[in-house]
């Protein structure tokens, strides 16, 4: 079965200045003295990550809000939520 | 990303493009507050001033609720960054629940606290919603050193071990020290505390008066260290000797000529020039909202008004124009330099009269980060 991946429960997304920042509240203090900034479809995609979703899934939505190509969208999730995992800010099942 | 985005980002040039950004805005982004001005310790500097006179004002304190919501309205109107302080915060029962509340808001919280009070409700909540740092004030490397400070006995050893309980629960914890005549001999040796118990120490030489009281106002504000002849500013360790102290660790001298170097001081007419009342704000016990802890000219009820109102009145303390003559604004030691118009009322009575001991204790770190090379530029 396709891995889902969500956000961590632990996290607060906050609107400050335009900006969407991402505050982790628990866990290990190195994440604590970092804030994440979302913007433009990493905040679609981050919206989707509220509840479980399959890359395939996350993939479809971005092609189909943004208008992209399928590959284009492909590769822009990779990297998005390869980059969420490093950071810790969503988990996989 | 192909599709616009660029995804995460936390890195420094977002972080300046962020700061710049709320500072146009306005948004109150960096804050503290007082929980109470209350404390179970009676140190002889502190700035809070007469404790009886703030015990006999408790009942004005802010009850649990109105904080919980006035820490909803913080949040929504954007603040991130927030200190916990006192007075001694942990005194109040509801200091975990207030904590954990501002920590659920998504806010990046630091404590400020004399250790004495670490009980195992304020270590449940910190272990699950870890602050950022918990700062503990140390005022000697000596029991006795630091109890003539405090005025009261067994705090050394009560604070000692809060110290070892938040160490124990992992969390970050940082020493603080208030440079004095009674501890300057114990420099090097608290330095050294901090460093066998592997956790930050800083020192601050910046002592200043007693606050007004800011309950209804009913009350006056003359502890012992004030009354009299001797005033809490007799404490102060001569320029020379504490711009030594501080640089005596390479690291330091380093991060004052580091700060020397690399901050600009644009040259302005406006009086205050930092970022209280653009950015940054501080809440009293009582619910009012200053442009930070020593600007109490510019009070606002949060209470009364709501707390995006009160702030946007406060505002006007970036309207204050500079009076002619003053220097402070286009002075090339600004960086390094803890005076500012708020300190200078609260000793001269005048925020455009400066401290005398302020300005010379930053011509002294001049003289060492330079190595006596340069010439100060006071005023351009
Ligand atoms: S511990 Fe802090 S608040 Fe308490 S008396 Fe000392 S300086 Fe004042
Ligand atoms: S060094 Fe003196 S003149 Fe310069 S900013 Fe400080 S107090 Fe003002």
């Amino acid at each position: 079965m396709a891995v889902s991946y969500k956000q961590r429960a632990d996290l607060v997304a906050r609107n400050i200045a335009g900006e969407t920042i991402v505050v982790p509240i628990r866990g290990k203090l190195v994440d604590l003295q970092k804030i994440f900034a979302l913007n433009g479809s990493a905040e679609h995609l981050w919206k989707q990550l509220e509840s479980a979703c399959t890359m395939e899934q996350l993939c479809s939505g971005l092609a189909e809000e943004f208008d992209v190509d399928r590959s284009q969208a492909e590769t822009d999730v990779r990297e998005f939520v390869e980059a969420l995992l490093e950071a810790g800010l969503v988990e996989g099942n | 990303m192909g599709t616009g985005a660029q995804g995460l980002e936390a890195d420094a040039d977002f972080l300046q493009r962020f700061r710049r950004e709320i500072a146009g805005r306005r948004v109150p982004f960096t804050g503290s507050i007082e929980l109470t001005r209350r404390c179970n310790l009676r140190c002889v500097h502190c700035y809070c001033g007469d404790q009886d006179s703030i015990r006999e004002a408790q009942g004005e304190e802010l009850s649990r609720d109105r904080w919980m919501s006035l820490l909803d309205e913080l949040a929504e109107a954007g603040c991130l960054d927030l200190l916990f302080s006192g007075g001694e915060p942990m005194l109040r029962r509801d200091f975990p629940a207030l904590f954990a509340h501002a920590k659920k808001l998504g806010m990046i919280v630091t404590v400020f606290c004399n250790g004495t009070l670490v009980d195992d409700r304020v270590l449940d909540v910190f272990r699950d919603l870890p602050p950022l740092l918990v700062e503990v004030s140390l005022y000697g490397a000596a029991v006795e050193t630091h109890e003539r400070v405090t005025q009261s006995p067994g705090s050394y050893r009560r604070m000692r071990e809060g110290v070892d309980r938040l160490l124990a629960a992992g969390l970050r914890v940082g020493l603080k020290t208030v440079l004095m005549t009674i501890n300057r001999a114990e420099y090097a040796a608290m330095e050294r505390l901090a460093d066998s118990l592997g956790v930050s120490w800083r020192s601050d030489s910046a002592l200043f008066p007693c606050l007004p009281n800011q309950d209804s106002g009913a009350r006056p504000n003359v502890c012992g260290s004030c009354s009299g002849a001797s005033s809490v500013l007799d404490y102060r360790v001569p320029e020379d000797e504490a711009a030594a102290l501080e640089c005596s660790r390479a690291s330091r001298t380093d991060a004052l000529r580091k700060a020397w170097e690399s901050t600009s001081r644009p040259v302005t007419d406006a009086l205050y020039t930092c970022g209280s009342g653009l950015t940054g704000f501080h809440l009293d016990p009582y619910g009012g909202l200053q442009p930070c802890l020593m600007a109490t000219g510019y009070r606002e009820s949060a209470v009364e008004l709501g707390f995006a109102e009160a702030w946007r009145r406060i505002a006007r303390i970036r309207e204050v124009r500079a009076p002619e003559g003053y220097a402070c604004n286009r002075c090339d030691l600004q960086p390094l330099c803890s005076g500012c118009p708020a300190l200078f009322d609260l000793e001269n009575g005048n925020p455009a009269v400066r401290s005398e001991y302020i300005c010379s204790l930053a011509q002294q770190r001049f003289a060492r980060v330079s190595n006596g090379q340069q010439t100060a530029v006071l005023s351009r």
